[in-house]
């Protein structure tokens, strides 16, 4: 997986960084659905990291719906996003915007500011998948 | 078992050049023949040398060399590791690798004398008969030997220095008792404690040996000391066990006799000199000064020779210390002693408890020798018995020579005091054999205060051996030709012959009155027979029942302990009988039973020390019953055990 | 701390001592099953003491050291056939061939799987009939790693295996690793000066100062507490280079720089970070997080300063 980069010194823990990474590759288009991604054994190897942190990773998005583990044939991309109740929909939202808040407050970003970044990061990818579907 | 294998086979592999270095070395006992120009037998001998010593030396080097190596090198530089890190025990890795070698060891010396069987067609001859398996084993044996040294080379820790510092004292408790023992001519216990400390060491060596990987792996230090705590635990045990057998051995007493044997009696009193196979200690043979009445002992220490008694039976004089083996050998094993002590003369006073041997400064030059007490114990003559020799006189409490003259004799000689300033000497004795051929049986005195010589008295030649029995006045003189069973009187001063007793004589002595006994044998019954102080024939006692009959000791004026014999070959059966000549009387009195005072008169014919009619060595026997010493007295009946299991 | 019975490898109070000099003085720690242990130190540190201990072929001068549970000096051969060893320096006897290593391993254990032997030394490309000795030295750990996984073994104990490799060989052995952990769940203790290789796969760090164990953490906590801060300190020149404003930090190792202050801190959080950027006089105040081999700079590196704040690090070591 080239696009998949792990920085193990960064202050975010691996496992999440790989998370994250997949949601950003699925949401861009980048990987579509029902494509095969790589078994926790070579995307562990290939880079170099404990296993048990993917398989934790690859967990994780099995249970929010972005990867389906089919037993003894591999891991895709899930065909479709998540089948998710409106309250925990709200609740994943609700996480992720907590998380953009404080990084933007932190760094000293005004409120118009941050909206504004995360208006053309969603039209990204909107457009991405978009374009892929195509 | 099959990390075992695996850990051998290694070790071969690894050093399998030297297999083919044993092929290449078992050519040159074929070609070193070749080279010398020898031929046929010669150069199968030659070959069978060479292949001897090479198979040796080879087996021997390569336990030398890779035993030094093989587990000691892994562990100071941590290779060992490698076999640690798997499932194989200390064990198997230290028996692995040391079978390992020895089998390549084994296999090179017998590579070696392939080449020389092709030749010799399938058969190896050995130098001596010498064992090549044997040598072979011993070779291998160098191997825990070696692995152990390097472990302690190795480590270069200063333990050393107390492995040195303990391998003196080792050395020097198992030199201690090695010489006590040699001293003691222990050869039995000697070589056994040597075998068993042998057998100590090599398992020192392999339990040490093993120790040092078990405990050290891949610290060779700690190797070091785990080597050295177990080798010197194991080695001081064997020692201390050896020295503690040594000292066991020496500490014999005369209860622990089997085969008692008597040598010499005192005239007078109950001392003699007693000595036998110690039990259970191989043929040591200790000997002791025994009071027979009383029971009293003392050890003889280190070898001593010579015991004589003084006539009044209260000293005893002797010579102790180690012959010079320049001058001709008594007993071969005496050549071996490596510390020597000079000969010198010791005496003992024994009427008291606690006497101690006293030197006396006297110095003879070898063993066997003659010596002769004054009555009066003070002073002693001596001589020795080769061509040449000395004899000189001394006072014994001072150590001083009074008077020495140079005897021109050969052979055997006797010395008897015929007066306190007189010497009396028997010479060209024969102990057994003829005397010295174209010499005759001589006598001379030698009055030593004029220190004069006089010239000698021919006795006569004989062919055989001869007894002497002095009267203990000294005037008198019977001599015993063992082949003609002939016995003559002689007077002792002129040599001249005063009377034929017997020509078929199987023993004769004086008895206290100045009359003679002599036994007879032949075709007809034995007897004894009576002659009076001028040789004129008194009366026969005869034994008609016996094979034949053996005078024994006085045990009171004209009464005399004779031993009848019912079959020639033993006495254990034999009845004792008490003779009385006055009455011209016999009656038995015991069965079983031999007379001491016999044998000493066949063993040790020095004049003076025949035992005083009616003393105790008159009535000590050897009874057949549990090989015992005895004491009888046939007139009261008295009778008990001195020596030997008492059995009832 | 796990007990002993359930951890695969655990040091009681392990001293090793040579003579006068202690190589390591009091380490305890514990390594639960399926858990890599990535042991730190600078060379002389007494990590190879220490994994001497671990493989039952030294002595501890005191304390203690069990695998699953047992002691191994006592019970080192029962042992060593469920631990595979990569030692530093490859010890195996150099006329050995890479196939007779194997063969000769092979009869050793009850379960062998030569396939797989031979399938690592094709993918390291390590050469089967060249004599040990000849190799090189990133070939020598490659043939060491194949033997010591041939038994399939529980637990894997590699000292320094990285050392002279190559980044292709380096990258080689790290696939490996993760291969036999995806596999098998193997426990994995290993020592190393390769942090960066290292980090992403260690699930627990020591580091090893002076003899003694300095720092025992679970790898994600440690990264998440360390943390490196800078700013500037508007009254530098006028007063000493750093006052009272990192108080709510404790400051491992603290540099002033001409541009400003360089702070190590051991027990970051946002929360305290607000505070201390509200701080008067700090200006310009960025955090960054410390990859595993500054961390370890921080810790255990020297000068008599950094060595007086070092032996403060060990607080929060039970997260």
């Amino acid at each position: 997986m080239r696009a998949l980069h792990v920085d193990p010194a960064d202050s975010t823990p691996i496992w999440s960084q790989i998370e994250e990474g997949f949601r950003r590759l699925v949401a861009s288009g980048a990987l579509l659905p029902g494509v095969v991604v790589p078994s926790v054994r070579d995307l562990a190897r290939e880079l170099s990291i404990n296993p048990a942190t993917v398989a934790k990773a690859y967990q994780r998005l099995a249970e929010s719906g972005v990867l389906t583990i089919r037993r003894g044939e591999g891991t895709y991309v899930s065909d479709s996003p998540p089948a998710m109740g409106r309250g925990e929909r709200a609740r994943v939202l609700k996480d992720g915007a907590t998380r953009y808040a404080s990084l933007a407050v932190t760094i000293g970003a005004g409120a118009p500011e941050a909206a504004q970044e995360l208006q053309s990061a969603w039209k990204q990818f909107r457009d991405g998948a978009k374009g892929e579907k195509r | 078992m099959r990390g075992f294998v695996a850990v051998a086979r290694r070790e071969i592999a690894e050093n399998r050049m030297a297999l083919l270095a044993a092929l290449i070395a078992g050519m040159s006992p074929i070609a070193v023949p070749i080279v010398r120009n020898f031929h046929g037998a010669h150069a199968s001998e030659e070959r069978s040398l060479v292949v001897f010593f090479a198979a040796v030396t080879l087996a021997a080097g390569l336990s030398i060399a890779l035993g030094f190596s093989t587990l000691s090198q892994g562990i100071s530089n941590r290779r060992i590791g490698f076999f640690f890190a798997r499932p194989l025990s200390s064990l198997t890795i230290w028996a692995g690798k040391l079978t390992g070698v020895a089998a390549l060891a084994l296999a090179a010396a017998l590579i070696e004398t392939l080449p020389s069987l092709l030749v010799s067609g399938g058969h190896l001859q050995t130098p001596f008969g010498w064992s090549l398996w044997l040598f072979l084993a011993l070779a291998l044996l160098l191997i825990p030997v070696s692995h152990a040294l390097s472990v302690l080379l190795r480590s270069r820790s200063a333990w050393l220095a107390l492995d040195l510092a303990l391998t003196v004292l080792a050395a020097l408790i198992v030199g201690v008792s090695t010489r006590a023992l040699i001293r003691e001519l222990a050869a039995d216990a000697l070589t056994r404690g040597l075998i068993g400390l042998a057998i100590v060491l090599s398992a020192a060596f392999l339990a040490a040996g093993f120790a040092a990987v078990s405990l050290g792996r891949t610290d060779i230090r700690r190797a070091h000391r785990a080597l050295s705590k177990f080798f010197w635990a194991i080695t001081f045990s064997g020692a201390l066990l050896s020295a503690g057998y040594a000292y066991w051995v020496i500490a014999a007493t005369p209860g622990d006799l089997e085969e008692i044997g008597i040598t010499v009696t005192a005239p007078q009193g109950a001392w003699l000199t007693v000595g036998g196979r110690a039990r259970l200690r191989g043929e040591y043979r200790p000997n002791f000064l025994l009071d027979t009445s009383s029971g009293r002992w003392w050890k003889a220490q280190e070898y001593y020779h010579s015991v004589v008694f003084s006539r009044d039976g209260r000293q005893a004089v002797w010579i102790q210390g180690d012959p010079d083996p320049r001058l001709g050998i008594f007993d071969r094993r005496e050549a071996w002693t490596p510390w020597r002590r000079p000969l010198e003369l010791y005496m003992r006073d024994l009427t008291a408890l606690s006497s101690k041997p006293v030197a006396t400064r006297i110095f003879v030059r070898t063993t066997p020798i003659a010596l002769a007490l004054s009555p009066d114990g003070s002073r002693i003559a001596v001589a020795d018995s080769h061509e040449g020799s000395t004899l000189s006189v001394y006072e014994l409490a001072s150590g001083r020579s009074l008077a020495s003259v140079r005897l021109p004799y050969s052979g055997g000689a006797r010395l008897y005091f015929v007066a306190p300033d007189r010497v009396r000497i028997f010479t060209n004795l024969p102990s057994s054999g003829p005397t010295t051929p174209g010499r005759p049986l001589q006598v001379r005195d030698f009055d030593f205060s004029a220190g004069k010589l006089s010239p000698p008295r021919e006795i006569g030649f004989f062919q055989g051996g001869v007894l002497l029995r002095v009267e203990p006045s000294g005037q008198r003189l019977l001599v015993r030709d063992f082949k003609k069973k002939r016995v003559e009187l002689f007077d002792a001063g002129t040599a001249e012959r005063l009377a034929t007793l017997s020509e078929k004589s199987t023993g004769a002595d004086f008895l206290s009155n100045g009359r003679i006994a002599v036994a007879e044998g032949g075709p007809e019954a034995p007897r004894i027979r009576l002659f009076d102080g001028s040789g004129r024939d008194l009366l026969p006692i005869a034994f008609d029942a016996a094979a034949s009959v053996t005078l024994g000791g006085e045990i009171a004026p004209g009464k005399l302990v004779v031993l009848a014999r019912r079959r020639a070959d033993r006495w254990t059966d034999g009845a004792l009988f008490l003779v009385d000549f006055d009455r011209g009387e016999k009656r038995s009195v015991a069965v079983g039973l031999y007379p001491i005072a016999s044998s000493q008169a066949w063993r040790n014919d020095d004049p003076s020390s025949r035992p005083a009619p009616g003393s105790d060595a008159t009535k000590l026997f050897y009874a057949a019953a549990g090989n015992s010493l005895v004491y009888f007295d046939p007139l009261t009946g008295e009778r008990h055990a001195v020596l030997g299991p008492h059995r009832p | 701390m796990t007990s002993p019975r359930e951890a695969a490898v655990s040091l009681e109070r392990l001293m090793v001592r040579y003579g006068h000099a202690t190589a390591c003085e009091d380490v305890s720690l514990s390594v639960t099953r399926g858990a890599v242990y990535a042991l730190l130190g600078r060379n002389g540190a007494g990590k190879s003491s220490l994994v001497r201990c671990l493989l039952g072929q030294q002595k501890p001068t005191a304390g203690r050291a069990f695998l699953f549970g047992e002691d191994v000096w006592k019970r080192r051969a029962s042992l060593m056939a469920r631990v595979g060893v990569v030692p530093e320096e490859p010890d195996a006897p150099p006329a050995m061939t890479a196939r007779q290593i194997a063969d000769f391993c092979r009869r050793l254990y009850p379960s062998w799987d030569q396939a797989a032997v031979n399938q690592r030394l094709e993918r390291f490309g390590v050469p089967t009939d060249v004599p040990f000795g000849k190799l090189s030295k990133g070939e020598k750990g490659e043939v060491m790693l194949a033997v010591a996984l041939g038994h399939e073994p529980e637990l894997l104990i590699l000292d320094d295996p990285t050392l002279g490799l190559d980044v292709v060989a380096r990258k080689a052995l790290y696939e490996e690793l993760v291969g036999e952990l995806a596999d098998r769940g193997t426990t994995v203790f290993i020592t190393t000066h390769d942090l960066s290789g290292i980090e992403g796969i260690a699930t627990r760090v020591g580091i090893l100062k002076d003899g003694r164990l300095v720092l025992d953490e679970d790898a994600e906590t440690l990264k998440s507490r360390f943390r490196r801060i800078r700013y500037g300190n508007e009254i530098t020149e006028t007063r000493s280079a750093y006052g009272t404003e990192l108080d709510a930090f404790e400051a491992v190792k603290v540099k002033v720089r001409g541009w400003g202050v360089d702070a190590v801190v051991s027990n970051y959080d946002d929360l305290s970070f607000e505070r201390f950027r509200q701080t008067d006089g700090v200006v310009d105040a960025e955090v960054a997080p410390m990859s595993l081999e500054e961390i370890f700079l921080a810790v255990a590196g020297e000068g008599p300063a950094e060595k007086a704040i070092g032996a403060q690090i060990a607080k929060g070591a039970s997260r």
